[in-house]
């Protein structure tokens, strides 16, 4: 079991601030190892990466490589020529999306699901849009919150290019089948790109158990810096696209007629990386190693379904996603009836220094689908404690003898 | 830690659970609706003019405590106000009516006064 005042002691934000996070599914607090791998970069390296030829280059060179290398290893990927550095996922399904318009031959459906994030729906709804090969399909959320595989199967054909999904919903907390939904896709010859956002933070991915095409996710999301992102692709694929920015660093020759790509991953990675926040994210899953993942993964699972249990026995409150008991990420999203859900996370903000998200989440269909103007979510990390759990509760129920009773609706 | 301003005084949450100038109009001269694409907030304004002056106005809509506060809040400062003068309301003078409730969540506050400000430029205000 994990020691959360343990951890806790690491993370200098809690102990500067009276503060009990729960929108760990946006962004997660920073621990002292990953602050002092950012400091160590700009007071002991700080050179620019592959092209200098000193030795402070060098070991900078290696640093980030090394940083690479246990990316790589982290998912379970082939090589770290696999792994391509990114600003955020975002951008990472972006390239992918932009890649595999001007490179694949097949014409026909990208299918993207109904509770994906925006990031993985505008990069392809844009990309379907000015194009005469994709056409973008939604696969349907059964009311139970959870991915309607009868419409997927109704909707994949072998004209499917690509199927595009999360691996948990970042409002529902759906844990999706990835294997049974990649199965299909590639027996329809149709290349997989899974967003991992919300799955790496807590739960371990071996890319040989699941053997999708494409995984992108966050770095801030897993403890790490902002401003880095992690695409993975298969070697061989990408190989083939071309990359849809170009700059320095990407090239082994330039003329003024001529290019000459590098190979992946420096292809896909002109301009200068994030160096610092890559090596500083070596940091962050040296961390989350040294915690053990499976721990991670049972300390959230533990405090999701304590919010979940607690939630359902509130009776003026709406649970959106798996019911309790079932697989679930580590987030809840719900509304208290009669109560906005930014008057919630205002009012539990004020009342007692507790950070939850309220909105669409990035998630405007999804929230059309449910029928919802907007929903409150918490989302749960390895700081957070039963306490925390408890207090948020105490504070819903306040929240709603201050202000319940309107009617405003 | 700074401290927090008191989002909900009374004097909003009274507007919120009660309303001023909720509905709408039977023949208005001039309305508008916008939403707050953060929450969904949707308002919606109508009012008549007699000569320059705002002589009735009514908002419609859902929203969180501050939007409809706000809302409620605004009609009342607008009604019997000439057009320009309703146009140069500020976010600040409708925060100063709400009891000062802070800026974080300004935008919940402004989006009544948007719709103010669109419906009134239809009249050329």
């Amino acid at each position: 079991m994990l020691n959360v005042e343990d951890v806790k002691r690491d993370f200098p934000v809690l102990k500067n601030r009276d503060l009990i996070y729960l929108d760990n599914a946006a962004t997660t607090l920073t621990p002292e190892p990953v602050i002092q791998s950012l400091q160590e970069y700009y007071k002991k390296l700080g050179a620019s990466v592959h092209r200098g030829i000193y030795q402070l280059a060098n070991e900078t060179t290696e640093e980030f490589e090394r940083a690479r290398n246990s990316i790589a290893d982290y998912i379970g990927a082939n090589s770290p020529r696999e792994i391509v550095l990114t600003k955020n996922c975002t951008e990472g399904i972006n390239v992918i999306a932009y890649s595999l318009e001007r490179w694949q031959e097949k014409s026909g459906k990208v299918l993207v699901t109904e509770m994906d994030h925006h990031s993985n729906i505008l990069p392809w709804r844009f990309i379907a849009n000015g194009s005469k090969k994709f056409q973008l399909e939604y696969v349907e959320v059964t009311k139970e919150g959870r991915l309607d595989i009868e419409d997927y199967k109704r909707k994949l054909s072998p004209e499917t290019v690509a199927v595009a999904f999360p691996g948990i919903s970042n409002v529902l907390g759906t844990v999706n089948p990835i294997k049974e939904v990649t199965n299909l896709a590639h027996e329809n010859d149709a290349l997989v790109i899974l967003d991992g956002a919300q799955w790496l933070p807590h739960r371990a991915f071996d890319l040989s158990e699941y053997g999708v095409d494409f995984l992108t996710f966050s770095a801030h999301k897993m403890l790490g810096p902002t401003g880095l992102g992690v695409l993975y692709g298969r070697e061989e694929l990408l190989r083939m696209m071309p990359p849809p920015f170009g700059g320095g660093e990407m090239v082994l020759n330039v003329t003024r007629q001529k290019v000459k790509l590098t190979d992946p991953p420096q292809k896909f990675e002109p301009g200068t990386p994030p160096i610092a926040q890559t090596i500083a994210f070596k940091a962050a899953l040296d961390y989350l190693e040294k915690l053990e993942v499976s721990q991670i993964k049972d300390h959230v699972d533990n405090l999701t379904q304590r919010a979940v249990n607690k939630l359902s026995k509130i009776p003026y409150i709406d649970i959106y996603g798996p019911k309790e008991g079932e697989p679930r990420g580590g987030l809840v999203s719900f509304n208290l009836e009669g109560v906005h859900s930014h008057d919630l996370a205002t009012a539990l903000d004020s009342l007692d220094n507790i950070a939850i998200r309220a909105g669409l989440h990035c998630a405007q269909p999804l929230h059309e689908v449910l029928e919802i103007n907007s929903s409150a979510r918490v989302s749960f990390y390895v700081y957070n404690s039963n306490e925390d759990v408890d207090r948020f509760i105490a504070g819903v129920k306040e929240v709603k003898t201050i202000l319940g009773g309107e009617n405003g609706e | 830690m700074e401290n927090k301003p008191k989002i909900y005084n009374q004097d909003v949450l009274h507007h919120y659970q009660n309303p001023h100038n909720r509905g709408k109009l039977d023949d208005p001269d001039f309305s508008a609706t916008k939403e707050n694409p953060n929450c969904g907030d949707r308002i919606s304004l109508q009012l008549k003019l007699s000569e320059d002056e705002i002589s009735e106005v009514k908002f419609d809509g859902h929203g969180c405590v501050l939007s409809i506060g706000a809302a409620s809040i605004l009609t009342q400062m607008a009604m019997g106000l000439r057009v320009s003068e309703a146009s140069d309301l500020t976010v600040d003078d409708l925060l100063n009516n709400m009891g000062n409730p802070g800026k974080m969540r300004k935008d919940c506050v402004s989006l009544a006064l948007e719709v103010l400000k669109e419906a009134l430029s239809q009249s050329g205000g």
